[in-house]
């Protein structure tokens, strides 16, 4: 769709690298960045400044614009680069789209772009490509943050929407039938209500967005198959404590590591396998639930095994997960034998001592972790459902400003679709034919 | 009629697409030729005798602002006329007029007959002239051809029309009038897309049979309201009101004993129903446990005893159409005139239309009315003059005119039609239309009059009317502006009174009105600032100024999504070979050859990013193209 509102998006991949890039494109860009940092930008010329909310310094950074058409997208574009930080970086785009900016659907900067002329041809493919890829993702992510409680809530507001709307429009449409006359004051009672549950619903998705995990792994490995060693390598630091003794992780151990900056919660678990230990058995039972949550697995193994097999997976993992499975040999420095892989998995090897095919690890987990630029992550997906609800709110509020009074009925079902709109944008398209049908099945019409 | 002469247009149908298409034809200059198989006929009303009511006034203001017939005749042959919605809201109200069936058909065949550039000519038509994907002429029954530069065809339910009642069938095109069967079978011969729909009607009673005394009486609004801009009020013929009956227990019973014998029960009828217009027994079956259905008893006529019993719509046998008809409130010894029935009748998929209502398959021909899926007088009227003004347009060599989702319920119709086809027989309703409130009743001339008066649509007296209409708004609103009133006038006491939050400080009186505790009338007389004389201009300045904040920002959403209306998608376009298209999105795009990226976005199951692959595929044609 062509849309010429103004969007943001953190241009650097999430939590990566020292600094971070956040870029907005489109007419009110300018006036965004004014506002935050109490400067007036001059094109192409660097700016320090920082960003600040209610007298409070947020970040410090070089604010530069770039004057459509010479631009990334061709249109007024400006780049704050700031010290980053995943929290410093979501409370920016939190405060930019307060001030009228709109989170970018992934790939849409690239998409602007080349609408703009200022990618060539060539090009293309590589942006379609691209727009399939992201449009992929953040179905994904919208269905993860889509879950539980909160799309239990969101839904139980649609239905009811739904039904006010089907009362209200029918009343509209219908004045000659026989429907039962609903009283003005029950159309009230019902938009106040639904009021409610929107405001109820922002606040506690805004404490419970402690979404900003960004992934969870399960690592499972038999007794010193080097998983703590791992764990400690990829955090650079001593986590967990590494013997040589069998059975160290018996019971379930969770890391919260911060590779390049993200945050990653890994469990490292003894696998799942049949066994008569008491103590045991409760840990696998907890290894299970965790592969449940999990993200990705990563299966360990080493020198003691020359082939791994379907059946040498299964065993460690169970049932085989709906998620990315890794194959791991984390010991390559003892034992250079390469490893038969008959699996569909990938094998990776690495070295936990010396740090050999650490970097290709890490680049492959973000990659499977879906944790590359252009990815949308639960996160942001839940973001962008935050600001739809908020937008939601705005519209019932003004429904519920009308007092509902009987003549004004027209302008109270003006802001009940938009309402829907809002909240369309979270569960899918809700047309005029859809609500047409939710009359006819509820009453019936027929002069 | 002259069958030497090339013709700009041929109208086939003299129902109410046709008699509107060839009256905008005309008007706009175009040597026209109406053929319609009975000039008795013309302008009859087949199924209920009414015009307007919710989202459907809305039409006939907008065939009114462009000059057109409809709102023009019912006021001259409307028996009862009242104002749907009047207290929820200007946006929402509608009005409504039971017709006198005769007055109806004399007026429209007199302003027909006495229209300049209109030939009437009383013949079947049996086939069309086409001639390299271009249509030239059409072929009448009597075998001899006559040739045009644009063809409208309105044929509403004639197309291999066939009538049910009970297991009986029989062809028709409406209860007394032969189908068009060989015009059905040579366009069922052409590569058009076509399925049939079901429509029905009730069984008429005699009204002399009917005790009204214990039926509850339903009068016209007084004063009696019109359509037209250019009424009076003084058009009007004598008033009569409807009574109100009520189906029984005994109804329902009858109607369950003898589903059986329901040609929509079993099985005979494959058309589609409208499921806003049921029949009784679809009623009675899908609210079993509702005791009682509302019947409205409409006079068919000053100089008519028969009454039309609005919502007991039937297809079942004759016998059982008396006993449901005897078991209503008030009708125990009711005599049945005509029967009720099912008629089903071929339609062509709106989706072969583009925005115009000219056909992507032949070009120079259009389609309008109930050929096109839809059902009720005004959207086929509404649709008579879109596709008539662009045959006459195209017959002229200029450019076509084309209706927005944001000018009129007209627009929001057509391109419901042509991006999303029907299911159903399509009927208007106000929540089809997102911006509802702009597109009002009372200002289908703001949207609509100009623009007509570019094309030629409107005449000389309306276009006066129009602009001193437009100039009396400006100047009241104005005058509201210039006035100011601060707290310690002597009127500030009174308007207080009102006011939920006592005037600050000083404030004009247009600024006094944006609030929505206060009323023109109230403000002009607690303030004593005099009052505009005509009360539709003041209603109208009234509604601008409270509307002022929503019908901004709708227009800010339009001018938004009018960047997308503006991206053309080619007609050739190979949706096959855009990479990462779904195959799912390929065919829905294949099967509606959106025209533009905007209605493109509004077929059901095109995703946003689908829009964008299409968007990178035009710009990297249009770069191909560039570099070559």
């Amino acid at each position: 769709m062509i849309r010429s509102d103004t969007i943001v998006a953190s241009a650097t991949a999430p939590g990566r690298g020292a600094i971070s890039i956040i870029r907005l494109s489109g007419p009110q860009c300018v006036q965004i960045a004014q506002t935050l940092s109490g400067k007036l930008l001059k094109p192409r010329i660097a700016t320090f400044g920082s960003i600040i909310s209610q007298s409070e310094v947020i970040d410090t950074g070089i604010w530069i614009y770039f004057a459509g058409p010479h631009s990334f997208t061709g249109e007024d574009t400006v780049e704050f680069q700031g010290h980053g930080g995943p929290v410093v970086t979501q409370t920016i785009l939190h405060l930019m789209t307060h001030l009228g900016a709109r989170l970018a659907e992934p790939g849409e900067f690239s998409q602007r772009a080349f609408l703009n002329g200022k990618i060539d041809l060539t090009q293309a493919e590589a942006i379609s490509d691209l727009i399939n890829a992201s449009s992929v993702s953040a179905v994904k992510a919208a269905n993860n943050s889509l879950q539980g409680n909160f799309a239990d809530q969101v839904n139980s507001i649609i239905s009811h929407l739904i039904t006010l709307r089907t009362q209200i429009e029918a009343h509209i449409d219908f004045p000659d039938e026989d429907i039962e006359p609903q009283s003005i004051n029950a159309f009230s009672l019902a938009i106040t209500d639904i009021k409610t549950d929107i405001d109820k619903l922002v606040q506690s998705a805004h404490e419970g967005a402690k979404l900003n995990r960004s992934a969870e792994i399960v690592l499972i490995g038999e007794p010193n198959a080097g998983k703590s060693s791992l764990l400690n390598a990829l955090a650079r630091a001593p986590l967990a404590i590494v013997t040589d003794i069998p059975g160290t992780t018996r019971d379930l151990i969770r890391h919260e590591l911060l590779i390049d900056g993200l945050e990653i919660r890994i469990t490292d678990t003894a696998g799942i396998r049949s066994t008569t230990d008491i103590i045991e058995t409760e840990g696998i039972n907890r290894a299970i639930k965790a592969l449940q949550a999990a993200d990705l697995v990563l299966c360990l193994f080493d020198e003691r095994h020359q082939q791994i097999s379907e059946d040498t997976v299964q065993n460690l993992i169970g049932i085989l997960p709906n998620i990315p499975v890794g194959l791991l040999n984390t010991k390559i420095d003892i034992h250079r034998k390469p490893i038969n892989n008959q699996t569909r998995y990938p094998l990776l090897e690495v070295s936990s001592k010396t740090g050999e095919g650490l970097p290709e690890f890490r680049n492959w987990l973000l990659e499977k972790l879906n944790l590359t630029t252009h990815a949308e992550t639960p996160f942001l997906a839940r973001q962008r459902h935050l600001e739809h609800l908020k937008h939601a709110n705005l519209h019932i509020k003004a429904a519920d400003h009308h007092h509902v009074a009987v003549e004004t009925i027209d302008l109270i079902a003006e802001d009940l679709r938009l309402t829907q709109n809002a909240l369309s944008e979270i569960t899918g398209r809700f047309t005029s034919d859809d609500l047409l049908t939710s009359i006819f099945s509820t009453f019936c019409i027929g002069k | 009629m002259d069958y030497t002469r090339l013709y700009d247009v041929i109208v086939i149908g003299g129902g109410h697409a046709g008699t509107e298409a060839a009256h905008a034809a005309a008007r706009m200059g175009s040597d026209t030729l109406l053929i319609t198989h009975s000039i008795e006929a013309l302008g009859q009303m087949s199924c209920n005798p009414a015009i307007g009511g919710i989202g459907k006034s809305h039409l006939v203001r907008e065939i009114d602002a462009c000059d057109g017939l409809m709102a023009k005749v019912i006021d001259r042959a409307g028996i009862q006329f009242r104002v749907l919605n009047q207290r929820k809201g200007p946006a929402v109200r509608a009005t409504r007029a039971q017709a006198d069936r005769m007055l109806y058909r004399q007026h429209m065949r007199y302003v027909l007959a006495n229209t300049p550039n209109l030939t009437i000519f009383q013949q079947p038509v049996s086939d069309l002239l086409i001639d390299n994907d271009q249509v030239k002429g059409v072929v009448l029954g009597m075998g001899l051809k006559l040739y045009s530069r644009t063809v409208v065809i309105t044929a509403g339910t004639f197309l291999a029309g066939q009538i049910h009642i009970g297991m009986n069938q029989q062809s028709g095109g409406r209860a007394g009038d032969p189908a068009s069967n060989d015009l059905a079978n040579s366009l069922r011969g052409r590569p058009f897309r076509i399925a049939r729909l079901k429509t029905g009607t009730p069984p008429r009673i005699d009204s002399r049979s009917v005790d009204c005394k214990n039926l509850q009486e339903q009068p016209g609004d007084t004063p009696t309201p019109y359509l037209s801009m250019m009424s009076t009020g003084d058009e009007h013929p004598q008033q009569i009101p409807c009574y109100l009956s009520r189906t029984t227990e005994k109804t329902r019973d009858i109607i369950l004993e003898n589903l059986h014998l329901s040609p929509m029960y079993a099985g005979v009828i494959e058309g589609v129903g409208p499921r806003y217009c049921p029949s009784i027994e679809d009623k009675i079956v899908r609210f079993a446990d509702k005791p009682t259905h509302q019947v409205f008893l409409e006079p068919e006529g000053l100089n008519s005893h028969e009454l039309y019993p609005n919502g007991v719509s039937t297809s079942l046998p004759y016998e059982v159409q008396l006993a449901i008809v005897r078991s209503m409130e008030g009708c125990a010894d009711a005599i049945i005139t005509r029967p009720g029935y099912a008629i089903e009748y071929d339609f062509f998929d709106p989706r072969d239309l583009n925005s115009t209502l000219e056909s992507k398959i032949v070009a120079n021909l259009y389609f309008a009315g109930q050929i096109n899926g839809t059902t009720g007088y005004e959207e086929a009227g509404a649709q008579g003059l879109l596709a008539g003004a662009n045959a006459a347009l195209r017959a002229q060599d200029r450019e076509s005119w084309v209706v927005g989702r944001d000018e009129g319920y007209l627009g929001v119709m057509v391109d419901d039609l042509i991006t999303l086809g029907t299911q159903e027989p399509y009927r208007m309703f106000t929540s089809r239309a997102e911006y509802r409130l702009a597109l009002r009743e009372d200002n289908a001339d703001t949207r609509l009059t100009e623009k007509a008066w570019t094309l030629g649509l409107v005449g000389e007296e309306l276009w006066q009317k129009f602009n001193d209409r437009q100039e009396q708004i400006h100047n009241e609103l104005s005058r509201l502006k210039s006035i100011w009133v601060r707290p310690l006038d002597p009127c500030t006491e009174n308007l207080n009174r009102v006011l939920t939050a006592p005037l600050s400080k000083e404030s004009t009186a247009h600024d006094l009105l944006k609030r929505p505790e206060i009323h023109y009338q109230d403000l002009v007389e607690l303030a004593d600032i005099g009052c505009h004389s005509d009360p539709s201009i003041s209603s109208q300045v009234e509604i601008l100024v409270k509307y002022s904040g929503y019908i901004d920002r709708q227009t800010d959403e339009i001018k938004k999504l009018k960047k997308n209306e503006q991206v053309r998608l080619p007609t050739d376009i190979d949706y096959s070979k855009i990479v990462g298209l779904s195959n799912e999105v390929k065919q829905k795009l294949l099967d509606h050859r959106p025209e533009t990226i905007s209605q493109a976005s509004r077929i059901s199951g095109v995703t946003p990013a689908a829009v964008s692959l299409l968007l990178v595929y035009l710009k990297k044609l249009e770069l191909s193209h560039l570099a070559s």
